[in-house]
């Protein structure tokens, strides 16, 4: 038998396997670019088109659309694999959970939430985003969207294989992505009236290393008690 | 009395011992639904054992 | 092993437990009822009126103890759900598990009442204030935790499954209260202050402590209870159950 790889070995493959089932279905990347863009049209249509209403709640309407997103896209981190019987494979190999759940996630905000971020110059002209928010937003979503994966992998380990589960998964990310887009879209609020926004995306950084680190355990650690 | 506030306060306590009715209330209705349900089956096994159909 | 953990060993069978909760809920229930009815005499027609609130402010007797209870309840249902998870205590799941609903319910209280509170006071029926806020995402906490239980067939995957949440939650909660109190102060002015500097007159100390005490003894007595009826449900096909059913009739 071969020699036993080593876990960033396995990191490696993994992250290769995922990419190369990615890019056979690379038009599932346009799905959330899509949904947010829909999301982000409702509001010109409910609010009325003026560019002074829009401006205002530009940060915010772009923060939430690319937030529902993500969501909805979360149930494709482990379903596929859930389905053909890797996901327990994975569970089984010698290697730490934790790692090759890291790669999962890794891989899937890649898909998901990148196109979302170099979309969002489109979003930012379709509401009339404020003048020199653009940078603090794309800012504040590198730092966010990643944050909001590490968070929803968690919840979506704990509820694998449930069908059905949306309404559920939403409630249950909602608390856990409360803090992440008030500091997300606050610091670019902050930015369009002039104030300091270095706080925020400080905080929003000083989550994202804690959830780098934690996340993945405590997606590893949801996923056994939810496969036992 | 109470000024004009009275019927926020009334509501307020209210609300209150509703929640407090519905909290001892609700298991004991459960508690009581399984105990008849156990009940209905161990009457149910004991007339089959007898007879013994498969 | 000392005499508390055997005890408390003891406790963990469920026979043991089902005696334990039947003989002592009732007591808790009675001592928690003349607490709460002597605390809504003094709240209501002893302690003074505020000199700047009038009488709208006897609301605070029973939104405060509520706010204190749904914070004490995930509390307890979190230390179970550590224990259950780590241990693996069919009865420290049950335990958390009944808890999630009498703490969503003194959520919910918490939250009416604050509601019916700013409505006369401060004009408006919510603000999103900090505290208010938390609050609101403790419901959808405690709701996702029971939501999480209900979803799972297999009753010990979901109890684990909702205690892991509850965890992942108490964690959460200071971060949620921390984000809105930085959110609140940077758009200035949207905020309405609920509890201003006001000092607690001693005059206000006795229905305060009294619906302390009342809901702290209500909750034993309804935990208890839950925890009973739940394992009564799970473990009704053993023996020890029907023993206990033809026993008490």
């Amino acid at each position: 038998m071969a020699e036993q790889p080593s876990t960033p070995a396995a990191f490696g493959a993994l992250l290769r396997r995922d990419f190369r089932l990615l890019w056979r279905r690379r038009g599932d990347a346009l799905n959330p670019v899509l949904f947010a863009l829909l999301v982000i049209s409702l509001f010109p249509f409910a609010l009325g088109p003026e560019p002074a209403t829009l401006a205002r709640i530009a940060p915010g309407v772009i923060w939430v659309a690319l937030l529902l997103a993500g969501l909805l896209s979360l149930d494709t981190l482990f379903r596929a694999d859930l389905d053909d019987g890797s996901l327990e494979q994975l569970m089984l190999a010698p290697h730490p959970l934790s790692v090759l759940v890291g790669g999962k996630i890794l891989v899937h905000w890649a898909s998901t939430a990148l196109p979302l971020i170099l979309a969002t110059p489109l979003f930012a002209t379709l509401l009339y985003l404020p003048e020199g928010t653009l940078g603090p937003l794309m800012l504040s979503l590198a730092l966010g969207t990643p944050l909001l994966s590490l968070i929803g992998a968690v919840i979506v380990a704990l509820t694998v294989g449930m069908r059905r589960s949306g309404m559920l998964l939403a409630l249950l990310a909602l608390p856990l992505y409360v803090p992440v887009l008030i500091f997300g879209a606050g610091s670019v609020m902050a930015a369009a009236q002039g104030l300091p926004y270095d706080g925020a995306l400080l905080l929003l950084g000083a989550g994202l290393v804690m959830a780098l680190v934690l996340a993945p355990l405590a997606a590893a650690a949801a996923l056994r008690i939810a496969l036992q | 009395m109470l000024d004009q506030y009275a019927p926020y306060v009334w509501a307020s306590y209210a609300i209150f011992v509703a929640m407090l009715v519905w909290d001892y209330l609700i298991p004991r209705l459960r508690l009581r639904r399984t105990r008849r349900a156990i009940a209905i089956r161990m009457k149910r096994e004991a007339t089959r054992k007898p007879g013994g159909t498969p | 092993m000392n005499p508390f953990m055997r005890w408390l060993h003891y406790l963990g069978a469920p026979p043991n437990f089902n005696a334990f909760a039947a003989r002592w809920a009732p007591w808790f229930f009675l001592a928690a009822v003349p607490c709460i009815l002597y605390g809504f005499w003094q709240a209501l027609f002893v302690v003074p009126a505020d000199y700047q609130q009038g009488d709208s402010y006897r609301i605070l007797f029973i939104h405060v103890p509520s706010a204190w209870m749904s914070l004490f309840i995930y509390g307890v249902m979190a230390v179970n759900g550590f224990i259950a998870l780590v241990w693996r205590i069919k009865l420290s799941e049950v335990l958390a598990m009944s808890c999630a609903p009498i703490g969503a319910a003194f959520t919910f209280v918490t939250l009416a009442t604050g509601a019916i509170w700013g409505k006369p006071m401060w004009g408006t029926w919510w603000t999103w204030d900090a505290r208010l806020t938390s609050e609101l995402v403790l419901l959808f906490l405690y709701l996702g935790v029971m939501g999480l239980y209900a979803a799972i067939e297999d009753r010990r995957a979901a109890a684990r499954a909702a205690c892991f949440l509850a965890l992942i939650g108490i964690v959460n909660l200071p971060i949620v209260h921390f984000s809105v109190e930085w959110w609140n102060s940077l758009h200035q002015g949207a905020t309405i202050r609920l509890f201003g500097k006001s000092t607690i007159d001693p005059s206000m100390l006795p229905p305060l402590i009294a619906l302390t005490f009342g809901t702290k003894f209500w909750f034993a007595g309804s935990l208890l209870t839950r925890t009973r009826a739940t394992m009564y449900e799970l473990e009704s096909g053993k023996d020890w159950v029907r023993r206990d059913l033809e026993a008490r009739g």
